[in-house]
């Protein structure tokens, strides 16, 4: 029974934009300020990182917080935990509740959600990276989809035709943060953590090259976001891509453009480790600043939106909400991207991303000694004994 | 004579030729100019009202079928009402009362003479070379404690306080230009300080204020972090945070160039007509002093 608390000010709660229409009806119309007294003013906080770093960091020196309980991404899960910017999560939670979350979940709670062993975050969604395919071309060309690296490294003689302007594949690629994420996948299919630069790291980095000397890859994804990439791919112009769930939004959004087989879902091409643990599923959750001057209330709310009815509820909503607990993905029954999370779950491919202590920082060292070898500026050992040399310094 | 007369003749068509190849490198570097200034706005202004299939399309889309579906998405997005009212609010408050009182801090500085007023006014100046960033964390303790955080009045006084150095130097320059005998004539037909500012000071530098309303609105109506950092609710947030808010699809990945680009029309909108309307006070502000 939750606890009745009266009070004069709104909670505020701060969402990406995407999510604030959703979460408005959400607390409406499963009435959580009837069951709580708790009044809610549902606040669009910044999309960017960075921005919200920004504000973030003012409200907290000055010990103070713009928000009461927000939802946020990764990096800024890093950042503010080592700053301590969030109060410890482990008392709301009652103790079976983690008997509900699978175990690519856990494992995701355990490296990003908990520092110096106390919770600070609780992921409401696991968005993986997905890899789709035009299986009605693969179809034409009487061509299998591509299960491992060879397969995949393979079709660039059966669809590039580069004077076209059609790849094999193509990824975001952009440094500033895409080419990390790649990175990351790349190298977990190896078999490593990019951010220990070992052989992993150096055979993810070789395979990227021979993708793109044997023209799979484009070589033009260097210079590529997503929102390119699924231009491109909405152009007719690549045959299989990775990428983030929204596509399943655009892609279905593309009326004129979208049928059955344009945009299927497949299993990460499997590397030297194998097809476990073969993309990774980023994600964010509810936290509570510890400079929030309401603490008590903001704590009723994130019980409230961790609870298990509630939160296997929320995911009709909109697949925002859409977690690796047990009861949201029987909630969602396999629709959308439920289906494919599913997939991916039962598939055992999902690993958790790989972690740095100064992961902003680490990134970009990644990210500039791929880049210059990824565009011929340097050899591949000098990049690996480059990245190697500044990541020992950070 | 006829020889004269030739010469003459190949000197003046020579001169001529001359002045057309001037002509022809000035409209030459005209053009180049105009290009690399308005090519930019030209692309916002496309991408604006381009459906996101046509942004990143190789060849690129010079000329798009003009839709106005992302200005209708955007303002689905954010309260855009808001945000332009709170922008106008924002920006007209603050030029008004940072160029208010960098008047009357001007006209004490051009006027009472004090023993190490220079370096005071230096001083003064100097404050402009704090970067923005490094006085966040001060300000948020100063507007929590007077309860001004997400409010507009704290974010005016905030930008005001910014502005008002930069304007007090310029406006000291101005005010010195004004021959302190014609105050002098005044005071002595009885005219008190009110009268004195009202009926010479400010008609006669009245091209530098003008001027400095017009950049001090600009710099205020651009600036993004004093909102960033001291806002979260549509009551105060302005039309430059709205950038950092709108999205794609339901999830945070990727950027809505389009969306971007017609928040980035509509923003720079107020900015090109109040530099229309104000040309020709900027222009004799930038140009000339009060009087010689």
């Amino acid at each position: 029974m939750p606890n009745i608390i009266l009070q004069r000010e709104p909670l505020k709660f701060g969402l990406g934009g995407w999510a604030i229409d959703s979460m408005t009806q959400i607390l409406q119309e499963l009435d959580f300020t009837g069951q709580t007294g708790i009044e809610v003013e549902v606040l669009t906080r910044p999309g960017a990182p960075d921005e919200m770093i920004t504000q973030m960091a003012s409200g907290a020196q000055a010990g103070n917080s713009p928000y009461d309980v927000i939802d946020f991404e990764d990096e800024l899960a890093v950042t503010g935990s080592r700053a301590g910017w969030y109060m410890g999560l482990d008392d709301l939670l009652p103790s079976d509740f983690w008997d509900d979350w699978t175990e690519g979940a856990l494992g995701v709670t355990d490296v990003w959600d908990r520092y110096d062993g106390e919770l600070f975050r609780i992921h409401h969604n696991f968005e993986a990276c997905y890899w789709w395919a035009r299986k009605d071309w693969f179809d034409a060309k009487g061509i299998a989809l591509p299960t491992t690296w060879e397969e995949a490294a393979a079709l660039g003689d059966a669809f590039t035709d580069a004077d076209a302007g059609v790849w094999a594949t193509e990824d975001g690629l952009v440094s500033g943060g895409f080419l990390n994420v790649y990175l990351a996948v790349i190298t977990m299919q190896a078999g490593g953590n990019p951010f220990e630069v070992g052989d992993e790291f150096r055979t993810a980095l070789e395979y990227v090259n021979d993708l793109m000397k044997s023209k799979t890859l484009n070589p033009a994804s260097l210079q590529k976001d997503y929102d390119q990439q699924n231009a491109d791919y909405l152009a007719d112009r690549v045959a299989f891509m990775r990428q983030w769930p929204f596509f399943y939004d655009l892609a279905h959004g593309a009326e004129d453009w979208y049928e059955e087989g344009k945009a299927v879902v497949i299993l990460p091409p499997a590397g030297p480790a194998g097809a476990k643990n073969s993309t990774y599923a980023a994600g964010w959750g509810w936290g509570i600043p510890k400079n929030t001057k309401r603490g008590d209330e903001a704590k009723e709310l994130v019980k409230w939106l961790v609870d298990k009815q509630n939160a296997a509820k929320m995911v009709d909503y909109s697949v925002w909400y859409l977690g690796a607990r047990n009861s949201v993905l029987e909630a969602a029954n396999g629709e959308g991207v439920a289906e494919y999370l599913q997939m991916y779950s039962d598939a055992g491919v999902i690993g958790t991303r790989p972690f740095d202590e100064n992961f902003v920082q680490a990134s970009s060292i990644l990210e500039e000694s791929a880049s210059a070898y990824l565009t011929d500026q340097i050899s591949l050992d000098d990049a690996v004994d480059q990245a190697r040399s500044r990541m020992e310094r950070l | 004579m006829t020889t004269t007369t030739t010469t003459t003749r190949t000197a003046v068509a020579r001169r001529d030729r001359l002045v057309n190849w001037n002509k022809v490198a000035l409209y030459a570097a005209l053009f180049v100019f105009l290009f690399v200034v308005l090519s930019p706005f030209f692309w916002i202004v496309k991408s604006s009202v381009s459906g996101p299939d046509e942004l990143f399309k190789v060849p690129p889309v010079y000329l798009p079928h003009v839709t106005m579906e992302n200005y209708r998405a955007l303002a689905d997005q954010v309260p855009l009402y808001e945000y332009v009212r709170n922008s106008l609010v924002y920006s007209v408050s603050s030029a008004l009362l940072s160029v208010s009182v960098s008047f009357m801090a001007a006209y004490a500085f051009a006027r009472i003479s004090v023993p190490g007023r220079n370096l005071l006014l230096w001083l003064f100046v100097l404050t402009m070379a704090l970067p923005e960033i490094a006085t966040i964390i001060p300000l948020y303790r100063l507007l929590a404690e007077m309860k001004m955080l997400d409010s507009l009045i704290g974010l005016v006084i905030v930008m005001s306080s910014v502005l008002v150095p930069f304007t007090v130097w310029v406006l000291v320059a101005f005010i010195q230009q004004v021959p302190y005998e014609i105050e002098e004539a005044a005071i002595i037909d009885g005219a008190n300080l009110f009268q004195i500012f009202r009926r010479i000071m400010i008609p006669l530098t009245s091209p530098a204020l003008a001027t400095m309303l017009v950049i001090n609105f600009i710099n205020a109506w651009n600036n993004l972090l004093y909102p960033l950092a001291f806002s979260v609710s549509p009551k105060s947030k302005t039309l430059s945070v709205a950038i950092t808010e709108v999205f794609q699809a339901r999830s945070p990945w990727g950027r809505p160039w389009n969306m971007v680009s017609a928040l980035g029309v509509a923003m720079v909108i107020p900015a090109i007509i109040l530099v229309l309307f104000s040309q020709k006070a900027i222009v004799r502000g930038l140009t000339r002093g009060a009087i010689k």
